[in-house]
């Protein structure tokens, strides 16, 4: 009984964090299905963003509702910067150039951080209480799992109406299945590259804040967000709702190795997923066939 | 009075292939005008360089006395211009009313927006019964009537139609042209470029023959039915 409870209570650690992972694979997700680029950058924007919030709380002393909104905003502004002065001129250019030219904008955005801010470890004080509390059968949890779990939830409802019910999420949508189709409906299509790009980088803001807690705060966690690439590979790529499974799966997964097994096997089981994945099942878990023409 | 439409000795590079060397065409207000031509003439290349999809090297295109060449996709369908691509071009997993609402997307007003799928509908009866369908399990006939459903989402003045009797069976394609001539019947100008001959010049009043770039001939429909090259060579009279 007791080892249920434990394996029950690692399972949920494992869901809050797997609820992280499946954000930041909704943001390489939106940016490859918009516009076919694997964004390696996309964990040092993270980190870069985790960052901006950690000074809004610290060095401000704003409210966290506060630092969401304003750390959202400048990460969307950031990420369509991004888009429009480096990923924009690569637009039919080779896969290979826009995925060495993500390597290196990770690079820069990397030590542009630890110049603004340090290189040093800080950390980043919880949005929500982390005091733990009894639930029925011996299980523990702390109302900042529960919020991230909330927060990492309602980020997703909110992203799926957007998506399937608004004007700007169809387009968005249309052009990611068919470019010229959507360019010949009046789509201004290099509008919907940069939304793409703003919207992951605002959701990548958020998981910054809600997984930064968790860890400690350097230039080195984007390493830990680039896990969310083998979530979404897990998942199937360009698939929303297998970036959602394959984020909890991963971090359920992590979590349960880690509990049972040596260390070393927990650091390499992320990274030995995606090869066996790539290897057995490219498609991964939800994985859509690509469909270019009807 | 201005053309409708004036292209004036147009020359279109598509990648590294001079596709167009030189073409000069003309639409009037409220007709159908045919393009014929084989394979790789240039037909395709025509209706992108009007749609702004690719730009021209040199020449110029003007539409209702505005020159359009140079401007962006996105700016010509406002000012009235929808395309009907080779090939269909749908949104695969989007629904039909989606991809008709898609159709829209330059439109603002969404009473009248509404009212415009209840008008596709009426033209295409199909579409109406599957419109929660992706679009991707449609059949062919049915995937070419949305294509065209989509294009008048945009309430284009000039309608340009890419092979739409392409891969269909015969009494498909009769049916999507006889709905072709009630959308030029109810007042929309058509460009429409078909394989085809005998098709094309049926309901086009007036054709042009492509031939690797070039206008080779051009005349009334009834003329080109008579023409000794056009027999030979798109007709197999």
């Amino acid at each position: 009984m007791e080892f249920l409870t434990e394996i029950a209570q690692q399972i949920i650690f494992g869901a809050v964090i797997g609820c992280v992972y499946a954000l930041v694979a909704i943001c390489f997700v939106l940016i490859y299905k918009a516009t076919d680029i694997i964004n390696f950058a996309q964990g040092e924007m993270v980190v870069f963003s985790t960052f901006i919030s950690y000074s809004l709380v610290v060095t401000y002393h704003l409210p966290y509702w506060q630092v969401f909104i304003i750390s959202f905003t400048i990460s969307w502004f950031m990420g369509m910067l991004i888009e429009s002065t480096v990923f924009r001129r690569l637009i039919g250019a080779p896969h290979l150039n826009a995925l060495m030219v993500s390597v290196a904008v990770g690079m820069i955005i990397r030590n542009a951080t630890g110049h603004i801010w340090t290189f040093d470890d800080l950390r980043l004080p919880p949005p929500f209480s982390d005091k733990v509390f009894q639930l029925p059968l011996g299980l523990v949890v702390s109302p900042l799992f529960i919020g991230i779990l909330s927060v990492a939830i309602a980020v997703m409802v909110v992203l799926f109406i957007f998506l399937n019910k608004t004007k700007a999420g169809l387009s968005i949508r249309a052009t990611s299945q068919n470019v010229n189709a959507a360019r010949l409906m009046g789509v201004p299509v290099s509008r919907v590259f940069s939304i793409s790009w703003g919207l992951s980088a605002g959701i990548g803001s958020i998981a910054g804040i809600l997984i930064a807690p968790l860890l400690i705060l350097n230039v080195g966690m984007f390493i830990v967000i680039l896990k969310a690439l083998v979530a979404a590979v897990l998942g199937g790529f360009g698939s929303l709702p297998g970036a959602i499974l394959g984020g909890i799966l991963l971090g359920v997964l992590e979590n349960l190795v880690g509990t049972y097994l040596p260390n070393w096997v927990k650091h390499i089981l992320v990274w030995a997923i995606l090869l066996i994945v790539i290897i057995v099942m490219p498609q991964g878990l939800l994985g859509v066939r690509k469909q270019k023409r009807v | 009075m201005d053309k409708f439409l004036k292209i004036d000795n147009i020359e279109t590079y598509y990648g590294n292939i001079y596709a167009l060397k030189g073409i000069s065409l003309e639409v009037d207000y409220q007709s159908i005008v045919a393009v014929l031509g084989a394979n790789g003439a240039g037909k395709s290349t025509l209706l992108r360089t009007i749609s702004g999809i690719v730009a021209p090297a040199r020449g110029q295109i003007e539409f209702l006395g505005r020159r359009i060449n140079g401007i962006s996709s996105h700016k010509i369908v406002k000012l009235g211009i929808s395309q009907v691509p080779e090939g269909r071009e749908l949104f695969p997993e989007l629904t039909v009313r989606e991809n008709l609402m898609m159709g829209a997307y330059i439109r603002a007003g969404a009473s009248e927006i509404v009212k415009d799928l209840d008008v596709v509908y009426q033209y295409f009866p199909i579409l109406g019964q599957r419109k929660h369908q992706m679009a991707s399990t449609l059949s062919g006939g049915e995937q070419q009537m949305l294509a065209i459903g989509r294009a008048l989402m945009s309430r284009p003045k000039l309608l340009l139609l890419d092979e739409p009797s392409l891969g269909l069976a015969p009494l498909i394609v009769e049916g999507i042209y006889r709905i072709i001539r009630r959308i030029n019947e109810e007042g929309t100008t058509i460009l429409l470029v078909e394989q085809n001959a005998n098709l094309a010049l049926s309901i086009g009043r007036y054709g042009y023959v492509l031939e690797t770039g070039k206008v080779s001939v051009s005349g009334k429909s009834k003329d080109l039915l008579e023409d000794e090259h056009v027999k030979r060579a798109y007709l197999g009279r």
